[in-house]
This record gives C-alpha cells, sequence and structure tokens, in this order.
C-alpha cells in the first residue's frame, strides 16, 4: 500500500508541484493586498473611536457595519455573489486573477478585525504620553500604535494567512487551481484516494509551516 | 508661569453632565513645585491635563506664560507641549523600544540630530542613574527605575514646566522616597517648574512649596505648605494631615483626663521652623506657676523647615493659665485650646 502511495506521489508529481505553485500564487498575492487593505481598515476602525484620535462616530460606524456584511458570507457564497464586481476590477472571473479579488474581500476584513483587536490592545496612557510630548496624529499612528501592536499583527496575519490557505481551496472552483482543486478533482471526482491524501498532507504541512513562522516573528517582536 | 482662571471640565456622559472640574483658579510660579491632592474621584487627574490641553476646559482660561492656550492653533499647541514635561502613574513607556529609544523619542520627533540625541540621552540617563541600561526594554526594569525612565523623557525636550500625574501612587515607600529626592534636584538644578498631582500628603510635605486641596473637583484650601499644615482650615484638609501625622489623642486617654479634679486646660501647639531653641516650659513654670504635661508630640520635616504639635495640659489658676497662653502666642506658637466634650 506504501509502494502504491509512493507510486502515486510519483505520477501526480508534476501536478502537485503545479498545484502548490497555484496555491503559493494565489496566496500570496492575496495576501499582500488584504494585509494592506487589512491594517489600513484596521487602523481607521480604532482611530475613529470616541476619544481616539480622530474620533468619527459615521466613519467608524459605516466601517464597522460594512466589515460585519462581508464576514457574514462564507467564502464560496462571496466569490459567486461579487462576480460583477470581479469582473469590473480585474476583466476576468475565472483562473488565479478571478480569484484573487474575492480572496481578498475575503481575507481583508477578517484581517482587519484580528489588527483591529491588536491595535485597541496597545496602552492609551502611552498614546497619552506621546501627546503630551507634542506628537502629531499621524507619529502616534506610525511610532506608538503601529509599532507596539507589531507583535499582535504579527499573530493576527498569521491567523489570517491560514484562513487564506482554507479559502484558496474553493478558488478551484473558478478555475483557478491549486490544491484543493486537485484534491476535488482527483481525490473526489477521479477517486484517487492517494492523491486525496497527499493533498490533505501537504495542506496540513503548509499551515505547520506558517503558524510556526507566525509564532517565531511575533515572538521576536514581543520584548516582555 | 502657569495661571488657571476659573477652569471649568464638563464630562457629557450619555444624558449626564459630570462636573469633573469646577472654578479652579491657580497660579503656579516659576521655579516653584506645586502640588495637588486630593482623594481619587476628586478631579485632580482632569485639573493637571488641563493644564496642557489633553483635556481642553470646557470653561475658563488656561495661561502658559501669559499665552492663553485656547487661542493656540494645533501646531502651535504641540510646540507649547513640548515645553511641558510630563510623566504618570503608569510610566507610559513603549515596551517594544529601549530604554535608549525611549528617552530619545521626544528628541525623535523634534528630528534633532542623531549626535545631538546620543549625547542629551546619555547625558539624562546618566542624570538619572540608569546609564548602564540604555539598551534594555522597560520589561525589565523595576517600578522605579521606569519611572526613572519616564522622567529623563520627559526631560529630553528641555521643558520648562514637569506635570507629574500620581508619578509616585504605584511605587513602594522607599522608592517613592528616591524619585522625590530626584524631582527635587531636578527642580533645583533646571530650574523646573513641578506641578504635581497625589493622594499622598506625605509627597506634598516632602517636596511641596504650596498647595491646593481639591474636593468633588473644586480647589477648596490653597496656599504655602507650611501654613496650610499649621493652620487647615478644611475638614478635608485636617483629614489629609492626619494622614500624616495624627495629633489625637486615644480615646482612654480623654476618658482619663475628663476625670482629672485639678482646673487646667488641654492644649494643642504648632510651631514652625526654630522656635524649638527656647525654654518655653521652664519659663511657663517659673513664670506663671503652670505645670505642663506633654501628652504627645510631634516634629515633622517639611520641605524646607520643621512643623512641630504638641498637645499639653497645664495645670494652674485659670487667670495663670491666659497668661502663659498670651506669653506662648507671644512667641509665634500657635495654640488651639482642646474642649474636652462628653
Amino acid at each position: 500500500m506504501l509502494i502504491d502511495f509512493i507510486g502515486s506521489f510519483g505520477e501526480f508529481r508534476d501536478l502537485y508541484w503545479q498545484s502548490m505553485r497555484e496555491t503559493g500564487i494565489m496566496v500570496g498575492y492575496a495576501l499582500l493586498l488584504s494585509a494592506v487593505i487589512g491594517l489600513c481598515l484596521a487602523v481607521v476602525l480604532v482611530v475613529t473611536r470616541h476619544g481616539h484620535l480622530y474620533p468619527n462616530a459615521f466613519v467608524y460606524q459605516s466601517l464597522n457595519v460594512s466589515i460585519n456584511i462581508l464576514r457574514s458570507l462564507p467564502f464560496i457564497i462571496l466569490m459567486v455573489s461579487i462576480i460583477p464586481f470581479t469582473k469590473a476590477i480585474v476583466g476576468t472571473t475565472i483562473g488565479v486573477k478571478g480569484a484573487i479579488v474575492p480572496l481578498v474581500a475575503y481575507t481583508a476584513p477578517y484581517l482587519a478585525r484580528l489588527m483591529e483587536s491588536a491595535l485597541l490592545e496597545v496602552d492609551r496612557g502611552v498614546i497619552e504620553a506621546f501627546q503630551a510630548m507634542g506628537a502629531t496624529r499621524r507619529q502616534i499612528i506610525m511610532r506608538v500604535l503601529l509599532r507596539e501592536a507589531r507583535p499582535g499583527l504579527a499573530l493576527g496575519l498569521t491567523i489570517g494567512t491560514i484562513s487564506l490557505v482554507g479559502a484558496s481551496a474553493m478558488a478551484g472552483v473558478v478555475g483557478a487551481g491549486g490544491l484543493g482543486d486537485v484534491a476535488i478533482r482527483y481525490g473526489y471526482q477521479r477517486w484517487e484516494p492517494n492523491v486525496m491524501v497527499t493533498c490533505v498532507i501537504l495542506l496540513i504541512l503548509s499551515v505547520q509551516f506558517v503558524q510556526s513562522i507566525g509564532n517565531v516573528i511575533a515572538r521576536r517582536l514581543r520584548k516582555h | 508661569m502657569i495661571q488657571l482662571e476659573n477652569v471649568t471640565k464638563v464630562f457629557h456622559q450619555g444624558r449626564q453632565n459630570v462636573d469633573a472640574v469646577k472654578n479652579v483658579s491657580l497660579h503656579v510660579g516659576k521655579g516653584e513645585i506645586f502640588g495637588i491632592v486630593g482623594f481619587s474621584g476628586a478631579g485632580k487627574s482632569t485639573l493637571i491635563r488641563c493644564i496642557n490641553f489633553l483635556e481642553r476646559p470646557t470653561g475658563g482660561t488656561v495661561r502658559i506664560d501669559g499665552v492663553d492656550l485656547a487661542g493656540l492653533n494645533d501646531a502651535e499647541l504641540r510646540r507649547t507641549r513640548r515645553k511641558i514635561g510630563m510623566i504618570f502613574q503608569n510610566f507610559n513607556l513603549l515596551s517594544s523600544n529601549t530604554v535608549f529609544e525611549n528617552v530619545a523619542a521626544p528628541l525623535r520627533l523634534a528630528n534633532a540630530p542623531k549626535r545631538e540625541r546620543v549625547r542629551k540621552v546619555r547625558e539624562l540617563l546618566d542624570m538619572v542613574g540608569l546609564k548602564e541600561k540604555e539598551s534594555v526594554y522597560p520589561a525589565q526594569l523595576s517600578g522605579g527605575q521606569k519611572q526613572r525612565v519616564a522622567i529623563a523623557r520627559a526631560l529630553a525636550s528641555d521643558p520648562e514646566i514637569l506635570l507629574c500625574d500620581e508619578a509616585t501612587s504605584a511605587l513602594d515607600p522607599q522608592t517613592t522616597e528616591s524619585i522625590l529626592e530626584l524631582l527635587l534636584e531636578i527642580n533645583r538644578k533646571y530650574k523646573i517648574t513641578i506641578v504635581l498631582i497625589t493622594h499622598e500628603m506625605h509627597v506634598i510635605r516632602k517636596i511641596c512649596d504650596r498647595v491646593a486641596v481639591m474636593e468633588n473637583g473644586e480647589v477648596v484650601e490653597q496656599g504655602d505648605v507650611l501654613d496650610v499644615f499649621s493652620n487647615p482650615l478644611q475638614p478635608v484638609t485636617r483629614n489629609f494631615i492626619r494622614t500624616v501625622f495624627d495629633a489625637s489623642l486615644p480615646d482612654s486617654l480623654l476618658k482619663k483626663l475628663r476625670e482629672l479634679e485639678q482646673p487646667g486646660q488641654l492644649l494643642r501647639i504648632s510651631y514652625a521652623g526654630e522656635h524649638a531653641a527656647e525654654p518655653i516650659w521652664a519659663d511657663l513654670a517659673g513664670r506663671f506657676g503652670l505645670r505642663p504635661n506633654i501628652l504627645y508630640g510631634n516634629i515633622a520635616q517639611l520641605k524646607d523647615t520643621t512643623f512641630g504639635t504638641l498637645v499639653v495640659r497645664v495645670t494652674g489658676e485659670p487667670e495663670a493659665i491666659r497668661a502663659g497662653m498670651d506669653y506662648l502666642a507671644e512667641r509665634e506658637l500657635k495654640i488651639e485650646v482642646i474642649e474636652l466634650a462628653d
């Protein structure tokens, strides 16, 4: 059975390699965009709160509700429901390009929430101390908020990446390929249990890898 | 240096208005150490934040060096704040920065050149006694050391005023002493005006020149520390003074005194400064035929004078007692008759 398994691995090696690359590309691009958008949203969510640097109930509430709406949808539904939007942005709804837009729409709000809670952990007293020093609000965001929250931001990014790996498995539906797609098409539809098992193992390994890296980075950043 | 006129701060909490500070007027002179004492919730934290506009007063004016802060735009206000250092109960250091970086923060905000930053930070760390700790993170420091870093940071922009928000309240008594010594040294060396708030009368006694007592958002009493200590007018002030030295007699003793037959009078005598040297008891006995019996005595060190309290029972004829009291009053001793109510 083991020999059988190894044999199948050799047979499908190029397929695995190809699908890992596709997953990597999808996750990589989507992560980069989501992290940038998520962080910006998180900062806005924090500083527009009552009594913070730029208190603005309207902006805060609108953003809060919008994020909740996006977060209510399971990825597969979000992906099909924003098809017109995806088409408008990248000109196609299929392939890796077509998958990245819904992946970002799914991950950015999630990251925004995770990063928001990391930013809220920053001691208000420290912000006050910098206000008393005559720091501008921009300086406070850059040098106090973002800097003090780095360990929490790194952990949030790790969790977001893992959820992105999970969501990318469903992007196969729009022909973006990836490990999840292989698992479904070969493992499930063509009934190749060896392919299914290999895909599962590869997914587990990549999640473990991402989490370990995230933990190491967060630990390095934390000075207490 | 600092002039507060009728400063008021109202917070809106839902539909309720909370008057945190009511009509406070204070003047703090250059180079002075001014203490504001009050129990928690008295409004002192809000008041000290009105001085650098961390809280914008809802009424009244705040002037620093004659300039009304309400008339400044954001950039001008920031520039003024750089001249007002502040330290806090919880130190409020950046946990992700080293001691050096923390102290350098105000200099970086002002874009000081690197060489200047290094020189200034080293000098300040040396002054607060943490020269060896410059590359350590705050989590590895004790509370007292963290407050020293915070003090060095507050001084980095060469402020003329230092605001201390319960700066010693999170520290143990010994560390409190050393931080107070440091504040005193800073005040003398750099001629920095210090405004501090505290709930510990001990802090006022140790380093302040003048004191204001706050209760329910109002300043109920203010003056030179010695005057307030020797002649407290408000009940809350007396309560505070009792926390540093309690000149009330125990009940059992009062009961015994009430049962005494001989005519006499119970007196509380307080004195400041050098009067301790005069042989007043011998005079009371020799010149007036009185017999003083000292029941309680305390001498306290204020910032730069001593302040003593005695509770004495003098026995003798009522006439002689009155003459004796006049004699004591002439010596600038403060005499208070304690009535022995049943």
